[in-house]
């Protein structure tokens, strides 16, 4: 079958560290990390305190009042960055595009803001009824399906939910679809708000949730930064983009998924290493043409080990002339989002010739021997590119981007 | 049929719907008002909260206007 080509020609982000692609790249580039003491949820009955919120976010900027009645946290998220995307693209719809775009998401949890507050009322305030859109706010499909509605796209339309993968396994199932011919256009990312006190609890308990602050790689971190936000791509023909002149940002090429099946939360080498392998295989690109990899980077024990062995076993010596690192530590662990949130980041490295830094690097650790950007954003010109996503589950999906000259 | 009954269940689909309750008989339809499926039960929802009662669903499905509400509280012997 022919391979079409696939390329990124919108871009769409709402993080903690910017409210649209101009903020988010500039807070990349100026290495200001979103991290701060968690607003949203009362922070004095966690152990943990610092998370990284998209701070002074009014929905009613963004919803009438009516439509927020339909739309969890996170699917706000989704449609605020599908909207982005689609407008930096440019895309003139017609019934026939609408009926070949996909769309794709990926989340992790869902409408969790909305499930906790149902169920307090329920248990908590001894209510026996619940709101009638409380379902439909609540179903992990709700960003899809809003960004579906909002542009009246009837094609392809589904969630992903591979934990801290989602975001790279709807952008690489979108991506397939176009290459193959079954889409013309697609939609894809994953947005996620994590911020709600039942699930952070969770968090707590598995205690993965750094203390103080996100520094992957980096020899005294403590663990991750849960984040939230939302990203979306918009991914079209090459010959389409072409066609209707429209800016690239830079080529999807290869695409690699793989489970660990071993550990439901202690990752594994040889997983990690399968999909980077399998992502490389796909873009037909040797390992020594990638220049740049955007890690999963969660600053925990048992990730950042992992990946880096994983990385030298997937690379050899040509890690040494890597440049590696986690934007996780500047715009938070946003879960099903997050590697959307890195997608973007990625596209925006490979099109402006700029490496994203590693924040909060201090000390380098003899396990993740690394070139990981600490700390200052440098500029230089990227042929391809990696992005990295290994989930809770042992789930993996791996993207590899071109630039395009 | 009860006025107060009326009146309130008036003010709720008024009040949702950004309209006049004086616009609203009982003969208005949901259809009339624009108001699909979902949004019928959304205002069946305001309407059990505003009169702490619970209606059966097959009263529910039996909703076409606005004197089907007040039918449906009636029998309930909701206060005002």
């Amino acid at each position: 079958m022919e391979k079409r080509r696939v390329v990124i020609t919108g871009l769409g982000v709402i993080s903690s560290i910017g409210k649209n692609v101009a903020e988010f790249w500039r807070a990349i580039c100026e290495c200001k990390d979103g991290i701060a003491p968690i607003q949203l949820v009362d922070r004095t009955k966690l152990r943990f305190q610092n998370g990284a919120e998209v701070k002074n976010y009014n929905p009613l900027n963004y919803f009438e009042n009516t439509d927020l009645d339909l739309l969890d946290r996170f699917a706000q998220f989704g449609l605020i960055a599908a909207r982005e995307a689609v407008k930096d693209a440019g895309i003139e719809w017609t019934d026939e595009l609408r009926q070949r775009t996909c769309i794709v998401t990926g989340t992790s949890i869902g409408g969790q803001h909305s499930n906790e507050n149902a169920l307090f009322e329920l248990y908590g305030e001894n209510r026996n009824r619940l709101h009638p859109l409380a379902i439909p706010r609540i179903m992990p499909n709700s960003a899809a399906s809003n960004i579906s509605i909002e542009f009246g796209v009837t094609g392809a339309t589904f969630t992903i939910s591979t934990a801290c993968a989602s975001g790279n396994h709807a952008i690489g199932n979108a991506f397939l679809m176009i290459r193959s011919g079954m889409s013309e256009l697609a939609i894809a990312g994953g947005s996620e708000t994590p911020f709600s006190y039942g699930y952070l609890k969770g968090w707590e308990a598995i205690r993965v949730v750094a203390p103080d602050t996100c520094r992957p790689f980096s020899k005294n971190r403590q663990g991750m930064i849960l984040g939230e936000g939302g990203a979306m791509l918009v991914l079209e023909t090459l010959e389409s983009a072409e066609k209707r002149g429209a800016e690239i940002y830079g080529e999807i090429v290869g695409f690699g998924m793989s489970a660990d099946a071993s550990h439901i939360t202690k990752p594994e080498r040889a997983g990690a290493e399968r999909a980077m392998k399998l992502a490389l295989a796909d873009a037909e690109v040797a390992p020594e043409q990638i220049d740049y990899i955007n890690a999963h980077g969660t600053g925990t024990a048992a990730n950042d080990p992992m990946e880096a062995a994983a990385i030298r076993g997937v690379f050899g010596s040509h890690t040494d002339r890597l440049a590696v690192s986690s934007t996780k530590s500047l715009h938070g662990h946003a879960l099903g989002g997050t590697s959307a949130i890195e997608a973007v980041a990625t596209a925006l490295a490979i099109k402006n010739g700029v490496l994203p830094p590693t924040a909060n690097f201090v000390e380098p650790d003899s396990e993740c021997n690394l070139d990981v950007v600490p700390n200052e954003a440098r500029e230089k010109s990227i042929g391809y590119a990696m992005s990295n996503a290994f989930a809770f589950g042992g789930l993996n999906a791996v993207l590899v981007f071109r630039c395009w000259e | 049929m009860s006025e107060s009954v009326f009146q309130k269940v008036s003010e709720i689909i008024a009040d949702s719907k950004n309209i006049s309750a004086d616009e609203i008989t009982l003969e208005t339809t949901f259809r009339e008002l624009d108001i699909d499926s979902l949004a019928a039960l959304s205002l069946v929802y305001d309407f059990e909260e505003a009169f702490n009662v619970s209606i059966p669903d097959e009263e529910v499905m039996k909703i076409r206007k606005v004197g089907d509400v007040v039918e449906s509280l009636d029998q309930l012997n909701v206060a005002v």
